[in-house]
């Protein structure tokens, strides 16, 4: 659906991306993860066309971003991070003018969102809405786009914890319908309510895709043993050493209990504990506290 | 062209109380005028005694070029720098409000990440600044055709004549607009092309006036570097010998900073948060 290929963005001598190689496929929801200036609002606006690629390029469904950037935009409804509104407009005006941006579709369901889920009144003028209103009219008119792909960025920053439940809820509800959203956030478990996979990103680098689906059989594996833990270990299990120090030894596993369990059976240990993890470990992993900033 | 009409009109509900207050204040100056020129006309006739010989006399005096007719009164109020200020102050702030101004407000981002083609989002405030433009130059021509309803004036100028000069005018507001736009389209600041255009357009001015003071008549060349050198609404009215070139010439100008403006806006980035 989404395709980047070496995508990279500079800025005089600041590099905002780096080669980025990404694909989105059709009908997920893809988690953007990444502390502010790691390149995330940068890798959207490249993908709307906002933005023009210093080198590289990125595709939404084979359309190039910056080439064919009016095909891309029809094809893809977005809310950006830092939302402007024109204050004097009624909520019901913002959402015709914003449909008619979009060559006049309907608004039935867009008021119906607005109104219905989000509990706007939409006949007060815009000025008067607070920061988390304006989002969810934003998000109304975005979800009642008929696009193909729906690219947020914070979508839940100015919303309580009721409303952000709903769009995750309009997510969900936008993935059951086919399309594609990209979700990029700082709320770690709101990604990882909806996400189907996770993309973390440092500095304008890619670095790490992690599958949620393949996630929710992670099982982090900790073991003490009498002596020196051992380095290697049977390939059939699907286990992977993370950490060895001395004794202790921590194991990812994502294959098959069963046997993993007689495996375990067959070891010296002292002491066990199998667990799972959350996105935060995983985060951490690339901008926790350890992590060194050299090497960027 | 649902989009382009949405975008021209959200224009305007944006811009419509500076357009309003203008529209007033020179449809206000305009009848001023009409008042000014049947005073003046009264003191002329006061001191030529009523005899056409006499005001003959004193047109010789001035001159061939003098020109006491009521046209050429008012005309020179059309000059005056509060029309110019105000034609001015909505170019330059339309000019810098169409790229920079919204990127600035962030307001783009809601509208260029839908399906807008980036020459239709240019030119709905090209149509809107254009339209006020017209606007500006009609209220100063219809201020003066219902003023002269009732302050009588010997030789009234018929509506048709007033547009000339109102044309001259708009196409005037359109080369600062034109300037102020191409700027605009580079920068991601407002305050950037306000000032290049305000400091442009107030030095265009200086230069006329520098040009124009007695005995600096060597400096009289000076002229020649201002834009304000194509707008002469006496003339245009009393003779109207450089009402069809300045208005071309300045159209001309006006479509290639704007057609500027399009070639920079169409291949720049759209930052965030600018």
């Amino acid at each position: 659906m989404i395709k980047t290929e070496a995508l990279t963005k500079s800025y005089g001598g600041t590099i905002a991306l780096r080669e980025l190689d990404l694909e989105v496929r059709k009908g997920e929801v893809f988690g953007l993860l990444g502390p502010n200036g790691s390149g995330k609002t940068t890798m959207i606006r490249l993908i709307l066309g906002l933005l023009r690629a210093t080198s590289g390029q990125a595709l939404v469904v084979g359309h190039d971003s910056w080439r064919d950037s009016l095909k891309v935009r029809e094809l893809v409804a977005y809310l950006p991070g830092e939302l402007r509104m024109f204050g004097s407009m009624t909520g019901l005006t913002l959402l015709k003018f914003l449909s008619s941006l979009r060559g006049g579709i309907p608004l039935e369901r867009a008021v119906e969102i607005a109104e219905g889920i989000m509990g706007l009144d939409l006949g007060r003028t815009v000025r008067t809405y607070s920061t988390g209103m304006k989002q969810k009219l934003a998000l109304a008119q975005i979800f009642a786009d008929p696009v193909e792909v729906v690219i947020l960025d914070e979508p839940t920053s100015a919303l309580d914890p009721s409303a952000r439940q709903e769009v995750l809820n309009l997510v969900t509800a936008a993935r059951d319908r086919g399309q594609t959203v990209i979700l990029s956030g700082h709320v770690l478990s709101e990604v990882e309510q909806v996400a189907d996979r996770v993309a973390i990103m440092r500095r304008g680098r890619l670095m790490h895709v992690e599958d949620m689906r393949e996630r929710k059989n992670l099982r982090i594996v900790r073991l003490r043993y009498p002596g020196e833990g051992p380095r290697n270990y049977p390939s059939e299990l699907k286990l992977l050493l993370r950490e060895h120090r001395g004794q202790d030894v921590l194991l990812e596993h994502r294959g098959e209990v069963a046997s993993l369990i007689s495996w375990l059976d067959s070891q010296p240990v002292v002491d066990l504990t199998i667990g799972t993890e959350d996105l935060r470990s995983l985060y951490d992993m690339y901008h926790g506290p350890s992590v060194s900033e050299e090497g960027d | 062209m649902k989009c382009l009409v949405s975008l021209v009109r959200r224009n305007f509900v944006d811009s419509r109380w500076m357009l309003g207050c203008e529209f007033l204040a020179l449809f206000g100056l305009s009848w001023l005028s009409v008042v000014f020129t049947s005073t003046l006309q009264e003191r002329i006739g006061a001191a030529s005694g009523g005899f056409p010989m006499q005001a003959r006399f004193l047109r010789a005096m001035g001159g061939e070029s003098m020109d006491f007719s009521a046209a050429a009164i008012e005309m020179s109020l059309w000059n005056h720098p509060f029309v110019l200020l105000t034609v001015a102050l909505w170019a330059v702030s339309r000019g810098s409000v169409a790229v920079s101004g919204e990127l600035e407000k962030g307001t783009i981002d809601m509208i260029l990440s839908r399906p807008v083609p980036r020459p239709v989002f240019l030119f709905a405030h090209v149509i809107n600044a254009s339209i006020g433009l017209l606007l500006l130059g009609f209220a100063l021509t219809i201020g003066n055709v219902i003023a002269t309803r009732y302050i009588p004036l010997e030789s009234p100028p018929s509506f048709l004549l007033l547009m000339k000069p109102a044309l001259n005018l708009s196409a005037l507001g359109l080369m600062v607009y034109g300037y102020t736009l191409a700027i605009s389209s580079l920068c991601s600041a407002r305050w950037i092309p306000s000032l290049i255009g305000s400091v442009v357009t107030m030095t265009s001015y200086v230069l006329t006036v520098i040009a124009n003071l007695p005995g600096m008549d060597d400096w009289k060349f000076l002229e020649t570097a201002s834009i304000f050198k194509m707008f002469n609404p006496v003339e245009i009215v009393t003779q109207g010998a450089t009402f069809a070139f300045n208005t071309s010439l300045l159209f001309i100008l006006a479509t290639t900073s704007i057609l500027f403006a399009l070639a920079a806006f169409t291949r720049r980035d759209l930052p965030a948060g600018s």
